[in-house]
């Protein structure tokens, strides 16, 4: 029995079972009294993110450890109150609901972890992990046990195992526990949080086949989580990709891996190491680290590392100029030379020479600086006249841009999309 | 869905493992209550505390029964011969008895085995009787202050922000008075009673337990199976009874049973300085109190409800140490 | 061909637990060249940490290397000879265990770890513990200790050394950190590094960059490294040769690229296949069945028998042989699979795992290693 994957399954009739309208979490540090008449500074860990999920579709999310990602993910569910935004399922707004109203939302949408090892209560059999859901929402009175045996065969496990503890199971069988929990209240939406980033390769291939299986035979609409772009693109029908708090990308998977619009997309899957010695991949395709989400970048925030910041309006520079020059102003920022003499730096940065017109006196003066030891001087310089004024730190963007495979809409926040501008960038 | 399709055949989680899946009894699972028993079966010290304990417990159970239900029976019987003495047979026994004229100040006798004190009461008897107080005392007012101080920690500690902040600063203010001075202004203010001293000194180690399941919850409550309970719908009182206060007990159980012991020692303490039993209960601290007097000239009016403290004291400590060996995972591998 | 760097044969290690003897690392040989970058991969459980530990001389009780011979260029790291009752016991030619501190460990043979925040120290700034290391390591001042400890932390990309230098380990990021223990290993310039899952816990443009920075790195000095990881990804953008390793035995080795494109061992298959790729989209998965079998107890024969998908009779009943199956020319090509022996493979029953296969119940033992 070969098991159809959603993916290939026709997309007519259309029901929108969640939709995020501009969820945003600000974290506060801490919590204590000092800490609410001397505030700190908050950390944006998602911000203003808009979506939609399909009745029966997979939309995987995928983004480097600290992306917000995880957040989002309880914002959605309501776990962690989100600052702000609307998140409606089933055409209710969850986002404002609390107390005793959400706890019986809870009924129509579960979670999955990601680690397998904390998320059973080690001092409960795992029949009474399996039932916990049932009870607490008055299900399936008289016959929970019935009930969870038969889940627990469902998921792939033995039903005798009901009287066993956690730490008596593998890893995999452990999330397939957890797979069963989730099912106890017969769900419509799952949420996945890197369900399985723990799991062993061969052991990975069969939970997700599992959950596969059981998403066709339930209908079940999957949120799924993960930074493997592998394990995305496998089970996804749709992918949005999140940086730093925002969604970059958002697209059909196909579309999405053969058609990536988002610089940082294409970073991101240039730099998978592909299982196959003869496709050497391009790796190591961005520098620097991701800044903080207490005080992130203006406009698109993947703009301080991005290979295709696009030049500010006022300077008429060639491709290659522009790049010299984008590489400078970032080696400057992160401070990743030493100055050597004049005649270093040039060679080092300016091989072709420095740009002419206003952006090379810039350049020039911001030497001087670099060359009497003035880091702060050439920093600040350089930032100002060549990273703010930029589009990518001047407007937050979003723009959809062509399909080229499937017929879903592609979203990508990037300005190289916006109408009418030729690309700057360093083309591949 | 069709039957077939029940078991699908593809899914594998399937283990082509030759080995036979294995019974279940075989597997011996490391949590739950026998589990901490087995683990303290292989601790010597451990079994010895417990053995004490248990002694302590049973004779202290045998005197309350002895002197509700049996009128004194067993001391009339073992230490007291009616028929040498059938008219000194009252005064002999406490509660009521004070003065033994015909025999004060023996070191120790056949009759008397561990003498007798100043007004002719035979030691060993009180004692006996001594041991109900010491035992209910030290569980009773340890139970108040972990029963209190359970609900206080997990309830600041799963819930944070104002709710912990209230909680735990009171609890602060209750610790940063001196311990004696508040439980004898509680019994300055209700009466010089053991039933008082027990709830005092409960009350006033409350912010013990509640500081101890506080520091536990706050990283039990970052567990993922207690998101995963919130994420299914759980109520937060049975996350609270049915998650986090299962898996934040061991060092609260450990504490509870060095609790005994101190608290056993407190109540002696008060009792000493004339604030627990009122004479003429037979309370060990009591005991030691009034042969303050005697303690050059006749020793063993203090030595022997000493030793029977000690004796306890170290008894709790002993199973306290053992449990908390038994309950740490990290020993137990 | 020149001699070997480093020389691992039939290395044997064991864990005397409470419930018996766990066989973690059973009898592995393989080699790595000057220059070399070889790779050990397998699953967790398969053995692969254990090894590493062994060759330098680092297990721990209850676990003890119990036989073989590592040999590091003409030092012998460990050999066992029959003493005169017969017994096993280290021969007099083995390093004693002085001399494998001083001069073995960090500076001929470094090692660097999975988790760069574990094996830094949180309460002492990155630049103290980096000059404590370059100190002992090497015969040189404080002074002198500072400055190589600057540039190799320069060597390694990161922004600022001499500011960066006073920085406490939290304060760096992952990939920081990750860079500060291979400056650790390479400022007392080893000629092998052992690197023990060091990208698993990065994020992939972060991974990305250190397999950049390790490719840069190796061209410089023209060290060798050990490559330990379960990701075949990584396996195949840097490794030139590769161990696969399978409940304590290596199983197949060889040039990556027969590895992946002349595949010989049905287990080496069986984990490509059950793999989701980037770069394609896989409509269904085809996994392994069932879990690594315990160390503390292997299935007889071949012990991957009771998961392959080729097993047949022959293969419950006959060790297989680890051999060269590669031509005349090339590499040698090793595998341990009855398939390549004429041990009557082609005419025994084959083996029905699928009907073996009721449900994944199979229990993992108490002490499961992995696990814990």
């Amino acid at each position: 029995m070969s098991s159809t994957t959603t993916k290939t399954e026709p997309r007519e009739d259309r029901e929108t079972i969640l939709r995020v309208e501009g969820l945003t979490k600000h974290y506060s540090q801490g919590s204590g009294l000092f800490d609410s008449i001397w505030p700190k500074p908050k950390v944006k860990a998602v911000d203003n993110v808009s979506f939609e999920i399909e009745r029966g579709e997979t939309l995987g999310l995928v983004g480097e450890s600290g992306c917000g990602k995880s957040t989002l993910a309880r914002s959605v569910l309501n776990l962690v109150e989100p600052t702000d935004g609307a998140v409606y399922f089933n055409g209710r707004d969850i986002a404002n609901l609390s107390g005793e109203e959400l706890r019986q939302q809870r009924e129509d949408m579960q979670m999955i972890f990601q680690d397998p090892q904390s998320s059973l209560d080690p001092r409960m059999k795992v029949g009474t992990i399996v039932e916990e859901p049932m009870r607490a929402h008055d299900l399936y009175e008289g016959e929970r046990e019935e009930r969870a045996r038969e889940l627990l065969e469902k998921v792939g496990l033995d039903p005798q195992h009901y009287n066993r503890y956690p730490h008596q199971f593998s890893g995999g069988q452990r999330q397939r526990v957890n797979l069963a929990r989730a099912l106890a209240v017969n769900p419509d939406f799952i949420v996945c949080d890197e369900p399985v980033s723990a799991l062993d390769v061969s052991i990975q291939a069969q939970v997700l086949n599992t959950m596969q299986e059981l998403q066709d035979e339930f209908g079940l609409t999957y949120l799924f989580i993960a930074h493997d772009l592998s394990v995305i693109r496998h089970i996804s029908d749709r992918v949005a990709v999140m940086y730093l708090g925002q969604m970059v990308e958002l697209a059909e998977t196909e579309e999405l891996y053969e058609n990536p619009q988002h610089p940082y997309t294409q970073a991101l899957l240039g730099s998978i190491p592909v299982p196959d010695p003869r496709s050497k991949g391009r790796r190591g395709l961005l520098e620097g680290d991701v800044p903080s989400p207490i005080n992130p970048p203006s406009g698109c925030r993947f703009r301080t590392r991005c290979p295709k910041l696009i030049a500010p309006d006022e300077y008429d520079m060639t491709e290659r100029e522009w790049a010299d020059v984008r590489r400078f102003t970032r080696a400057v920022k992160r401070r990743t030379f030493e100055v050597q003499g004049e005649a270093q730096l040039r060679s080092e940065f300016f091989e072709q020479g420095v740009p002419s017109g206003k952006a090379g006196d810039t350049v020039e003066t911001a030497l001087d600086s670099l060359l009497s030891e003035e880091w702060d001087q050439a920093e600040t310089l350089l930032q100002e006249s060549f990273a703010e004024p930029s589009i990518c730190a001047q407007e937050k963007p979003d723009y959809t841009v062509e399909t080229e495979h499937g017929m879903d809409v592609h979203h990508a926040a990037c300005h190289l999309h916006r109408d009418g501008i030729e690309s700057t960038a360093n083309a591949d | 869905m069709a039957p077939d399709t029940s078991t699908p055949q593809n899914i594998d989680g399937s283990d082509g493992n030759a080995v036979d899946d294995p019974q279940e009894d075989e597997f011996e699972a490391r949590v739950g209550l026998w589990y901490t028993v087995s683990q303290i079966k292989r601790d010597p010290t451990a079994l010895a505390g417990l053995g004490i304990v248990a002694v302590m417990t049973a004779i202290a159970l045998f005197a309350y029964i002895d002197g509700v239900f049996l009128d004194y029976w067993f001391a009339q019987t073992f230490w007291y011969h009616p028929n040498r003495d059938p008219a000194q047979a009252e005064i002999l026994l406490p509660p009521y008895g004070l003065t033994n004229q015909i025999y004060p100040t023996e070191p120790g006798t056949l009759a008397h085995p561990l003498g007798t004190d100043d007004r002719g009461r035979d030691i060993a008897v009180r004692l006996f009787y001594g041991t109900r107080i010491a035992i209910t005392v030290g569980i009773v007012s340890t139970g108040i202050a972990l029963v209190l101080g359970t609900l206080v920690g997990a309830v600041a500690g799963y819930y944070g922000g104002w709710i912990d902040d209230a909680l735990m600063r009171a609890a602060e203010t209750l610790f940063a008075i001196p311990f004696l001075v508040l439980v004898i202004a509680f019994m300055a203010a209700f009466g010089r009673n053991l039933t008082y001293a027990m709830i005092g000194v409960g009350i006033a180690t409350i912010p013990t337990f509640a500081r101890l399941i506080r520091s536990r919850v706050l990283s039990v409550r970052e567990e993922d199976y207690i998101e995963a309970a919130r994420a299914a719908g759980v109520r937060d009182r049975n996350i609270i009874l049915r998650h986090i206060v299962p898996n934040s007990f061991a060092p609260v159980l450990v504490q509870a049973t060095l609790q005994v012991g101190i608290n056993i020692l407190i109540i002696a303490g008060l009792s000493f300085l004339g604030y627990g039993a009122q004479p003429p209960t037979a309370s060990w601290g009591q005991m030691l109190s009034s042969s303050r007097q005697y303690l050059l000239p006749d020793p063993w009016f203090s030595i022997w409800p000493g030793l029977a403290i000690l004796i306890t004291v170290v008894g709790f400590n002993l199973v306290g140490d053992g449990l908390r060996d038994a309950l740490d995972p990290r020993i137990n591998n | 061909m020149a001699e070997p760097l480093l020389t691992v044969e039939n290395l044997q290690t064991q864990f005397f637990t409470e419930e018996g003897v766990v066989r973690a690392v059973d009898g592995i040989s393989f080699t790595v060249e000057e220059g070399e970058l070889v790779g050990l991969v397998g699953e967790s459980g398969a053995g692969k940490s254990v090894a590493t530990s062994s060759i330098m001389r680092l297990v721990e009780e209850p676990g003890e290397v119990v036989g073989g011979t590592v040999k590091y260029r003409d030092q012998v790291i460990i050999d066992f000879e029959e003493g005169p009752d017969g017994e096993r016991r280290p021969s007099d030619e083995m390093l004693s265990n002085k001399q494998m501190r001083d001069e073995i460990r960090g500076n001929e043979i470094a090692i660097i770890f999975q988790d760069p925040m574990e094996a830094l120290n949180p309460v002492f700034t990155v630049g103290s513990q980096l000059k404590e290391f370059i100190e002992i390591n090497r015969d040189v001042s404080g002074k002198e200790a500072k400055q190589i400890a600057i540039d190799m932390l320069r060597e390694v990309g990161i922004p600022e050394p001499e500011e960066r230098y006073d920085s406490y380990p939290h304060q760096f990021s992952g990939g920081m950190r990750q860079r500060v223990l291979i400056a650790m290993a390479l400022s007392c310039e080893p000629s092998l590094i052992i690197a023990d899952e060091p990208t698993t816990a990065l994020d992939v443009t972060v991974e990305g960059q250190i397999l950049d920075l390790v490719d840069e790195l190796q061209d410089k000095y023209g060290t060798s490294f050990v490559w330990v990881t379960h990701d075949m990804g990584v396996v195949a953008e840097i490794c030139d040769r590769v161990n696969v390793m399978y409940l304590g035995e290596i199983i197949e080795q060889a040039e990556v690229d027969d590895l992946f494109h002349d595949t010989k061992h049905p287990y080496t298959q069986a984990l490509l296949k059950s793999m989701p790729r980037p770069d394609e989209t896989v409509e269904e998965l085809n996994p392994i069945k069932g879990v690594m079998p315990e160390a503390i107890n292997p299935p007889p024969g071949c012990r991957f028998h009771t998961r392959c998908p080729d097993a047949r009779e022959v293969c419950r009943r006959t060790r297989p042989v680890y051999q060269d199956v590669s031509g005349p020319e090339g590499y040698p090509h090793r595998v341990s699979c009855v398939k390549y022996e004429s041990v009557g493979y082609e005419d025994s029953e084959p083996l029905d795992t699928e009907a073996t296969a009721a449900f994944g119940g199979d229990i993992i033992e108490a002490q499961g290693e992995s696990n814990e």
